[in-house]
């Protein structure tokens, strides 16, 4: 049977951390019965997430003008949900290990999955799209599959970012000719794997493609950030060009391009004070 | 002023800028605009890859 994003997916759980307190917190955050103090209790039990999550809320990203010292005073300033981002955010940056440096260099694929995670946010608010912190978060998971590739097929992961570099096929379509899928099906398969939102795993499976989902406006927005991203050469995910740009996903946000400077500044200042927490 | 060394450094520049466009349509304006806006180059302090391992 030849290798499928699934099975490939279910060889890399052996080898990742799943996000076990995101999906605990998720479970109580739809229990009616529960309460704030029983959401910080699940975060507390694991000290390295809780200090995280602190210097997180208390750096200058925030910047509230009093330090926040525990996190149920947390969960209060910046919302349940917000902070279940976060706590997401801070345990998938932290899954994966043992991936070759020749493929890429963690901290590099990091910075541009945070980049355009801060990048998709700040084009859902300029674009006028409510609740833009769960664009954050699909920014921030919608190359993740890439990392499933180098990690499990790290040779063929290798083929195919050699044959984009130094051939003349973007390098998705050299992972599926090469590997049978590519990086947005990985993606999709291990987000599901995960039991995370299936918004996520829709984003991450069609960002190269938002036409074959109609130009869903999350699916759009995380395409348009990848590409400017890509571009200003914020890390990289091992993918060494900018992708190419669906016009009509940039027409769907109807934004001017005079925006797109000053927005990449501010992707600039916050990418350095996100990821001094992060990474 | 050595105006050869920078030629030859600007050259380099924007072979690299169009390598990286390599499957960029230049024609659209965003793209046009991310390609070629020089405000945009080293919006971080210190952005190269070696500097953030």
């Amino acid at each position: 049977m030849g290798l499928t994003a699934h099975s490939l997916v279910n060889k890399s759980l052996k080898l990742v951390s799943p996000p076990t307190t995101y999906a605990r917190i998720d479970e109580l955050i739809h229990d009616p019965k529960s309460s704030i103090d029983d959401i910080s209790k699940v975060i507390n039990a694991d000290p390295a997430l809780t200090t995280r999550l602190l210097k997180i809320v208390n750096s200058p990203f925030y910047g509230f003008p009093s330090q926040i010292n525990t996190i149920s005073r947390a969960i209060a300033v910046i919302g349940t949900h917000e902070l279940t981002q976060l706590v997401l955010a801070t345990s998938v940056v932290k899954a994966f290990n043992g991936i070759p440096h020749s493929l890429v260099k963690m901290r590099t694929f990091w910075l541009h999955s945070i980049a355009c995670a801060i990048c998709a946010k700040l084009l859902a608010e300029a674009a006028g799209y409510k609740h833009s912190e769960q664009y954050l978060i699909a920014g921030l998971l919608h190359n993740i599959g890439s990392l499933v590739l180098y990690q499990s097929v790290p040779e063929l992961a290798a083929e195919a970012i050699k044959s984009a570099r130094f051939g003349h096929e973007v390098l998705h379509l050299a992972e599926q000719r090469v590997i049978g899928f590519d990086h947005t099906e990985a993606g999709e398969a291990l987000i599901q794997a995960w039991r995370l939102p299936e918004s996520l795993a829709f984003v991450a499976r069609h960002h190269h493609n938002p036409v074959a989902v109609g130009y869903a406006a999350e699916v759009c927005i995380v395409h348009v950030a990848d590409v400017m991203i890509s571009a200003v050469l914020f890390g990289h995910s091992g993918d060494q060009h900018v992708p190419p740009l669906d016009p009509l996903a940039w027409q769907r946000l109807n934004l001017p391009a005079e925006i797109i400077p000053p927005l990449l500044r501010k992707v600039a200042i916050q990418l350095e004070q996100l990821a001094a927490s992060l990474l | 002023m050595d105006t050869k060394h920078y030629d030859v450094s600007a050259a380099k520049a924007l072979a690299e800028r169009k390598e990286l466009f390599r499957y960029a349509d230049l024609n659209h304006p965003l793209v046009a605009l991310l390609f070629t806006d020089a405000s945009l180059d080293h919006i971080l302090p210190d952005e190269s890859e070696t500097a953030w391992d």
